[in-house]
């Protein structure tokens, strides 16, 4: 893309261009035209006074006035000519400064003169005026004057005056005329650009200024901020929308920082777990069983290590949109007993106990692994932060054209709606009912929600004032949309 | 010497729990800031672990509260947070020190003995009563030159006692520092275990060391 600079000045210099060339020849035109028909009105004078002075004797023509007094015809550098035609195209008469030459003939029928332009044989460039005349008679004029006149005109043929002036000194008038208006226009172009050029650099400068505060900005430097009142009016909302774009920026890095550093503390504790453990059972000897028991902590670290690992990559793929969606025809209420057989066990030791209400017959098309997944979350959750000998309620039921999951259990702390709002911020943790830092790491119901989203439905909870915690999830069919 | 552990994540409690009692210290541990903060109230500590992210109250509020409340218990705080606020949090809210997670249990327990060391103005580790030296980081006592071995229990009675050397130690103080709560004990077990170092440390041709100031308790050295 040509810089802002360089396309405001070729923008102007064309304008500013087409507009003197315009102007120019608006100008010429009319100074031609004008200089044409001074030109011309002096060569119909010309031949007028020429007409009104020849005169017939009926068979010659005689000049009233001597050969002197026409020496424009005869001696002149751009000489003057005249030539008189007969009705049938006979030279009559010819000034001396033809020379041999003829003008062009050709019979003029209105009683306006008509000019043309002419070359002639000697190489001149003439305009030639055409104009018909009756010649008087000699002896009328002697004895009667007008009245013989008169009889003249009546009696006589009428013949054609074909006066001619060289245009040497016209043309050169009007190429002067023409070069002074390519010297003026060409001048004002040159000017034109190099001043388009000087406006646009310093009409850019504040933009300049914000490109130079710009450069400074990196990951580290998010608190600078473009200054609103140096820019001018136009920049302004660029620049607004520059600053708004660095709050985001700024915005999205700290909850970055934040998340890295929660996924730090979430590793960390674990392997400080590990490493504490290890440290404290090598530091002497023991029996088998102590080393037994060291071990098995040791195991169940690396298990919970695991699952958190596991769901930071699930998040980050699902964040990033690399987590592909593979649909299949999945009977829910099947796949919701599958997910809780894996927690039949500890809820069994712990007394908890199951509490169905499915559509059994509920077929949905829809990605199996993502809604294990949640539903995997959703029951370790439940389970968790269930007291013992309590129950779980789950529901899972057709509504209008989405399915709906109820995983319903008994908080173990007093929970409340504000609680609450926050549980699907990654790495917060209902502190209240937290139990231990490990599996529990904050991420289950993240996860579930970015899942959820994933497959194209919604993920809710809620507080009943008897202190129940639901989860719903609102699945839809993928088969009824495509 | 009496250690709280107030640490949420299992493993870590466990093995600091263990690893402190294998080193002679009594333990007390809590998995949550409510009952933490309910310890350490209630008992006299040499030294408090503090994790710092706790459910119910988090670390630094127990930290304020116990140093509110004027105790001089040396706290040292254990968190996966690294950041140098963080830190600064933590030592301007009173801890004596801060280790991060991962951290090695064998600088766990260095820490924790400097701590006991300092909060008892001992500052070399090695603490001399006339003739009598303690190595407290070798546990070793010589008198005269000569080396007295002693029973892990005997050992932490006297160390207690040369902390605060030339004090007067009542009975119910070496109770609540030097034995823990989970071992059963009789009620006369500090004048057993009196009489067992009375019986090693001083010999006929040694002044004695250890002096019974009747109904109030037991004086190391000197008596200021």
């Amino acid at each position: 893309m040509r810089s802002l600079q360089t396309t405001l000045m070729l923008w102007i210099g064309t304008t500013i261009a087409a507009i003197l060339i315009v102007a120019g020849a608006v100008i010429y035109w009319a100074v031609y035209r004008a200089l044409l028909d001074q030109f011309d009105g002096s060569l119909d004078r010309t031949g007028r006074t020429l007409a009104a002075l020849i005169e017939t004797d009926g068979e010659h023509l005689e000049s009233e006035a001597g050969d002197h007094d026409l020496s424009q015809f005869s001696t002149n550098e751009y000489p003057e000519y005249y030539q008189i035609f007969g009705s049938n195209g006979v030279i009559l008469e010819s000034s001396t400064s033809l020379n041999g030459q003829t003008l062009p003939y050709e019979p003029n029928r209105s009683e306006k003169t008509r000019f043309e332009f002419a070359l002639l044989k000697n190489g001149h460039n003439v305009r030639t005026a055409t104009l018909n005349f009756v010649p008087r008679l000699e002896h009328a004029e002697d004895a009667h004057g007008a009245v013989g006149n008169d009889v003249s005109d009546r009696n006589q043929a009428a013949l054609t005056l074909v006066v001619a002036h060289d245009t040497t000194e016209l043309n050169g008038t009007l190429s002067r005329i023409a070069w002074l208006i390519v010297v003026v226009t060409a001048t004002t172009i040159l000017l034109g650009l190099v001043s388009a050029a000087w406006v646009a650099k310093r009409g850019l400068r504040p933009l300049r200024a914000a490109v130079d505060d710009i450069a400074r900005i990196d990951g580290k430097h998010l608190d600078v901020r473009l200054d609103l009142n140096q820019a001018p009016s136009e920049v302004q909302p660029t620049i607004a929308a520059l600053n708004q774009m660095l709050d985001r920026l700024k915005e999205t890095f700290q909850r970055e920082r934040e998340f890295s550093a929660n996924v730090a503390h979430e590793l960390r504790t674990p392997l400080a777990g590990l490493k504490s453990t290890i440290e404290v059972a090598v530091s002497q000897e023991r029996n088998t069983n102590e080393y037994m028991h060291s071990f098995n902590e040791c195991l169940t670290i690396c298990d919970e290590t695991e699952t958190i690992i596991a769901n930071l990559f699930t998040l980050s793929r699902v964040d990033s949109g690399k987590c592909a969606v593979t649909n299949e025809h999945v009977v829910l209420p099947q796949l919701i007993r599958d997910t809780w057989s894996s927690f039949a066990q500890t809820a069994d030791t712990r007394s908890i106990s199951l509490h169905l209400e499915m559509d059994e017959s509920l077929e949905f098309e829809t990605d199996p692994e993502k809604m294990r997944l949640v539903l995997r979350n959703l029951f370790d959750n439940a389970i968790s932060y269930s007291p013992n000998g309590t129950n779980i309620y789950t529901a899972c039921n057709q509504q209008a054209d989405l399915a709906v999951i109820q995983i319903t259990n008994t908080a173990s702390s007093k929970l409340n709606n504000a609680d609450i709002s926050h549980v699907f911020e990654r790495f917060w943790r209902g502190d209240k009912s937290r139990s231990q830092t490990g599996q529990h790491s904050g991420l289950g119901l993240a996860l579930c929600r970015s899942l959820i989203e994933l497959l194209g439905g919604s993920i809710d909870v809620s507080v009943s004032s008897d202190n129940r915690f639901t989860a719903s999830v609102n699945l839809p069919n993928k088969s009824s949309k495509s | 010497m009496r250690v709280l552990v107030v640490e949420d994540y299992k493993p870590i409690r466990d093995s600091i729990v263990k690893g402190l009692r294998e080193a002679d210290y009594a333990v007390d541990c809590a998995d949550n800031g409510q009952d933490g903060l309910w310890y350490a109230e209630s008992h006299h500590y040499d030294v408090i672990i503090l994790d710092l992210m706790l459910p119910k109250i988090d670390g630094l509020t127990i930290l304020k509260k116990i140093r509110e409340a004027g105790a001089n218990t040396s706290v040292l705080i254990l968190t996966a947070r690294d950041e140098i606020e963080d830190r600064v949090a933590g030592l301007d809210a009173g801890a004596d020190d801060y280790l991060t997670k991962p951290f090695a249990f064998a600088e766990l327990l260095a820490r924790v003995k400097t701590l006991v060391r300092r909060k008892y103005s001992a500052k070399k580790p090695v603490i001399e009563i006339d003739d009598l030296k303690i190595d407290t980081v070798r546990r070793q006592v010589t008198r005269n030159e000569k080396p007295i071995e002693l029973t892990a229990r005997e050992y932490v009675l006297l160390e207690y006692l040369a902390m605060r050397a030339g004090e007067c130690v009542s009975r119910t103080d070496i109770w609540a520092h030097v034995y823990d709560f989970h071992d059963d004990l009789q009620s006369n077990v500090v004048d057993v275990y009196i009489g067992y170092l009375r019986k090693k440390i001083e010999t006929e041709d040694s002044p004695k060391l250890i002096h019974t100031r009747r109904g109030l308790g037991y004086v190391l050295g000197e008596s200021l």
